[in-house]
């Protein structure tokens, strides 16, 4: 996993941003689970938008295929697309600039 | 010159956008409130008259589009400035913002960089007007807005709100606390300059004038309550 260059400024509201991260492993799993692809989607266009202003681009990326994979019905790549979520989320290492 | 210090409202229901615009405005110097949904916002604009909102196109309760018509219904003269947020980056959403009357469209992810610019751009356009040589005799200026008395002497009251006074003038209030203790036949002179208490907030020393021993009765049974 590459490091992530994070503004300073952000340093006391990360914590929060990347804790509501991990609830939304579980929310998108079990969204999957249940077929729940308004919840996917819901999820997926919500960290599109925001991630990428916290300097997570790529889990930005990530988050808006789920969105547009959840609105196909291509759950497969659906699953695959939240296992990348989760392994981003979890391996993430910040550097502050 | 543009002064920095504005009063922004951000109205988006993703938490983490919230907290992520706020940081950089405030770190910018504005004064930053939040809501996360279009009720919550409404009372908001209501209450502390932003000098800009911004405001996500896709709110869980409502689409930011139907919220531009209440904005306006409160501000028909469209003092306050709207900017539109949003994921979709669609020419119609950006020509819909453009035909409802906002000010401009920042597409997520929103950076530092893309705010902090369009702030600056913006900044000169964020004023509210002053009104200017209203003759003493003659003239009449009316305006709704939100005010809270914070002391009351025998003398004089201190209305707090986000509405600056220049002059010594003479004042009509519609306040449901005059009204309730009695004070609504007292005639109220601006005593002097508002004072700033905090950005875009201020205090005015408001003389009263021609108080009857009731009113004086009713204001010190009000300070010994409070005491």
């Amino acid at each position: 996993m590459a490091k992530v260059e994070v503004d300073e400024e952000l340093k006391d509201i990360l914590p929060s941003f990347l804790e509501n991260r991990n609830k939304d492993i579980l929310t998108l799993k079990e969204a999957l689970a249940n077929n729940d692809n308004s919840t996917l989607e819901k999820v997926g266009h919500k960290v599109s938008g925001s991630a990428g202003g916290y300097g997570f681009e790529d889990l930005g990326v990530i988050a808006k295929d789920i969105e547009l994979a959840s609105k196909a019905g291509e759950m497969d790549k659906v699953k695959s697309l939240i296992d990348s979520f989760e392994i981003y989320v979890n391996e993430i290492e910040v550097v502050f600039v | 010159m543009a002064k920095k210090n504005k009063v922004i409202l951000i109205i988006d229901d993703d938490p983490d956008m919230r907290s992520y615009l706020r940081k950089l405005l405030e770190g910018m110097g504005h004064e930053v409130h939040e809501a996360g949904n279009s009720r919550t916002g409404i009372k908001i604009i209501d209450e502390v008259t932003p000098h800009l909102i911004l405001l996500d196109i896709n709110l869980d309760d409502e689409s930011g589009f139907n919220v531009i018509g209440k904005i306006r219904q409160l501000d028909p003269f469209q003092r306050m400035k709207i900017l539109m947020i949003s994921s979709l980056s669609s020419k119609k959403a950006i020509d819909l913002s453009k035909k409802l009357g906002t000010d401009g469209f920042l597409i997520k992810p929103i950076n530092n960089q893309t705010l902090s610019t369009t702030m600056k751009k913006m900044l000169p356009e964020l004023n509210f007007p002053v009104a200017k040589n209203i003759d003493k005799e003659f003239s009449n200026l009316m305006g709704k807005f939100h005010g809270q008395i914070v002391k009351i002497s025998e003398t004089s009251v201190i209305l707090q709100s986000k509405v600056k006074f220049f002059e010594k003038r003479k004042l009509q209030i519609d306040s449901i606390f005059l009204n309730r203790n009695d004070l609504n036949k007292t005639q109220l002179i601006i005593q002097e300059a508002s004072k700033d208490v905090s950005t875009g907030t201020y205090n005015t020393k408001i003389q009263l004038i021609g108080l009857t021993d009731n009113n004086l009765k009713q204001i010190r049974k009000l300070n010994t309550k409070k005491a």
